[in-house]
C-alpha cells in the first residue's frame, strides 16, 4: 500500500510519498543514532554522503546536463521540507543542500563562457557522486564590505591568508567556496581544498545544529592556482545570489521538523493522563494545539508561495523579498512552535524526550543563519520604502 | 537631479543621505560622487567598474533593471541606490 502522510497535513503532493519511498530507508538509518550523535556533538557520519549521492538525493534538483534529474525549486523545496520531517538529523536537509547549491554556483559562475569553467570542471562530477563533500566558508566577524581575507597575486597563482569563523559541514568537508578580496578589493569567489598547505581547522560550536560538524578555518598564506578561481570579479553578487538561494532551502527542513513535532507532541499530550483525563482534553492545552497548527499552515503556506515565485523565474536573484520574507516568518512559526510544545508538555519535554531541546536550539540557530533576523527586517523595510517612495506623484491607495 | 544613499550605503557618504549633483547620465553622478568620496567607488563597483549587482537604482520611485553607466537622467531626477546584503 502506498505510504500516506498523516491527515493534519492537507492538500499535499506526491513528493511526501515520494521522499518515504525513495528516501526512508536512508533516512531511517540516519535516525537510529541521531540523538547519540547529537549528544556527542558527532557530525553525520561520512557514509551518508555517498549513500545520499547514490540514491540520487544530492542531484535531484540538479541539472540533467550535471547528472541531475532537474527537479525545479518547488519540488526540491517540498522534498528538503518532507526529510525534515522524516529525519532526526538537521545536518541531513543542510548537508544535501549545500551540495546542490554550491554545484549550482559553480555552475551558474560561468554561464558567460561556451566550456565549464575550472572549478566546474574539477569538483561539479564528485560533489554529485558524493565523493567530495562541500561547504561553505563565507562569514568572518565583518560586514561584507569589511571582509579581511585577502588573496594577493603572485607569479604562479595565488596566496590566500585569512580567517571564517565558523563553517558548518568543515569537519568532514573536501572542497569549500570561499570568499576573500583581491588586490584590487573586490571580492573574489575561489575554492580551497581541505588538505592545501597552510589551511587550518579550530574548534567552534553553535548553540545548537550539533551535527553539523562545524569549525573554523585560517588561511595561511595558501597557494591557490588561478584554476581554482569561481568569479574573479564582483564575489559579492555571486555570494549574494548563493545566499539568497539559501534563504528559501534553509527553511524547508526545519519546517517538516516542526510539522512532526507537533504530531509527536500530541500523541503525548494524547496518552498522558492529568486530573483524571487526557492533557490533550484540557481546552488551553488544545488551544495551544491549535496556534501550533495555524502557525505551520502559515508557514507552509508563505513557503510554498516562495518555491512558485523561485519556480516561475520572478524571483530576484540576489535578494528576493518573497524569498527573504518567507524565511523570516518560517523560522518565526517553527520557533513559537516548539516554544509551545513546551509549555503543554511539561517536564517531559525538558527531561522525558531530547527532541523539544535539540528543536528549541536548532531552530533558535536560525534567527541567525541564512540571514540574521534583524537584518532581514531593516532590508526587507528599506526594498519596501524604497518601492512606495516616488517622486512622480503616485497616490497612496485609500 | 538627486542621488540618494539609502541603508548601509550611507557611511560611504559620510552620510550624507541626498547629493544634488549636475550629471546627464548615471555614470556622471557616480563619478561626482566618487570623487568626493573615494571609497565609494570600490563599494560600487566590480573590478571590471561595472555597478555591483547587488546595488539597486531605483529612478525616480521605478527600479531599473539592468542599470549602467548610460542610464540617461534630467533634471529633477531622483536616483536612489540601496543594497540589500545578507549573511550566511
Ligand atoms: C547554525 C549556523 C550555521 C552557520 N553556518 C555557516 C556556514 O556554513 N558558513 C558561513 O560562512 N557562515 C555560517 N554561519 C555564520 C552566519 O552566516 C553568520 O553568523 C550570520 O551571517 C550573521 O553574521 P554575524 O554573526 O556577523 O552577525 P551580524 O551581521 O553582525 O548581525 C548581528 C545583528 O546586527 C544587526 N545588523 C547587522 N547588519 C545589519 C544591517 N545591515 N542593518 C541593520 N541591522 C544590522 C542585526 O540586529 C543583526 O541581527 C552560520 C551561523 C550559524 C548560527
Amino acid at each position: 500500500m502506498r505510504w500516506v502522510p498523516t491527515p493534519l497535513w492537507t492538500g499535499h503532493d506526491d513528493l511526501a510519498a515520494l521522499v518515504h519511498d525513495r528516501w526512508g530507508a536512508l533516512l531511517a538509518r540516519v535516525n537510529a543514532d541521531a540523538s547519540e550523535r547529537y549528544e556527542a556533538g558527532e557530525p553525520l557520519p561520512r557514509w551518508f554522503a555517498k549513500a545520499a549521492a547514490d540514491a540520487g538525493l544530492t542531484s535531484f534538483a540538479l541539472p540533467r546536463g550535471a547528472g541531475g534529474e532537474g527537479a525545479g525549486p518547488r519540488a526540491w523545496g517540498r522534498v528538503l521540507e518532507e526529510i525534515g520531517y522524516l529525519c532526526e538529523d538537521d545536518a541531513v536537509p543542510y548537508t544535501v543542500s549545500m551540495q546542490a547549491g554550491v554545484v549550482t554556483a559553480l555552475l551558474e559562475a560561468d554561464r558567460s563562457t561556451a566550456d565549464r569553467s575550472e572549478p566546474a570542471r574539477q569538483y561539479v562530477c564528485p560533489i554529485v557522486a558524493g565523493t567530495s563533500l562541500a561547504a561553505l566558508a563565507y562569514s568572518e566577524d565583518a560586514d561584507p564590505f569589511a571582509l579581511v581575507t585577502q588573496l594577493r597575486s603572485t607569479r604562479d597563482g595565488y596566496r590566500l591568508t585569512g580567517h571564517k569563523t565558523h563553517v558548518s559541514g568543515a569537519a568532514l568537508a573536501d572542497v569549500f567556496l570561499t570568499y576573500a578580496r583581491d588586490d584590487n578589493g573586490d571580492m573574489v569567489a575561489l575554492i580551497v581544498e581541505r588538505d592545501d598547505p597552510g589551511v587550518e581547522f579550530g574548534p567552534t560550536a553553535s548553540l545548537g545544529h550539533r551535527t553539523n560538524g562545524p569549525r573554523t578555518m585560517t588561511f595561511h598564506h595558501t597557494p591557490v592556482p588561478a584554476a581554482r578561481i569561481v568569479t574573479a570579479t564582483d564575489g559579492l553578487g555571486h555570494a549574494q545570489r548563493f545566499l539568497n538561494a539559501r534563504r528559501l532551502v534553509a527553511a524547508c527542513g526545519p519546517l517538516g521538523r516542526a510539522r512532526a513535532l507537533l504530531e509527536r507532541c500530541i500523541h503525548r499530550l494524547a496518552t498522558t493522563t492529568r486530573y483524571g483525563r487526557p492533557l490533550c482534553e484540557m481546552p488551553n492545552v488544545q488551544g495551544a494545539l491549535g496556534r501550533m497548527y495555524i502557525a505551520l499552515q502559515a508557514a507552509q503556506a508563505m513557503l510554498h508561495r516562495a518555491f512558485d515565485r523561485a519556480e516561475s523565474g520572478r524571483s530576484d536573484p540576489l535578494f528576493d523579498p518573497v524569498i527573504t520574507a518567507a524565511k523570516h516568518f518560517v523560522v518565526e512559526q517553527v520557533r513559537y512552535v516548539a516554544d509551545q510544545a513546551v509549555r503543554v508538555l511539561g517536564g517531559h519535554s525538558c527531561y522525558g524526550d531530547p527532541r523539544y531541546g535539540r528543536a528549541l536550539r536548532d531552530f533558535t540557530d536560525l534567527v541567525v543563519a541564512a540571514g540574521a533576523q534583524d537584518t532581514l527586517e531593516v532590508l526587507l523595510g528599506t526594498t519596501s520604502v524604497s518601492a512606495c517612495h516616488t517622486v512622480t506623484g503616485r497616490e497612496a491607495p485609500s | 537631479m538627486m542621488l540618494h544613499f539609502s541603508g548601509t550605503l550611507q557611511r560611504f557618504v559620510g552620510f550624507d543621505r541626498v547629493l544634488t549633483i549636475p550629471a546627464g547620465t548615471l555614470g556622471e553622478a557616480l563619478h561626482w560622487a566618487e570623487e568626493r568620496h573615494p571609497q565609494l567607488r570600490q563599494v560600487l563597483r566590480d573590478n571590471t567598474g561595472r555597478l555591483r549587482r547587488t546595488h539597486r537604482v531605483v529612478l525616480n520611485g521605478e527600479l531599473v533593471s539592468a542599470p549602467d553607466d548610460e542610464l540617461a537622467l534630467q533634471e529633477g531626477d531622483m536616483v536612489e541606490i540601496l543594497t540589500a546584503v545578507a549573511g550566511g
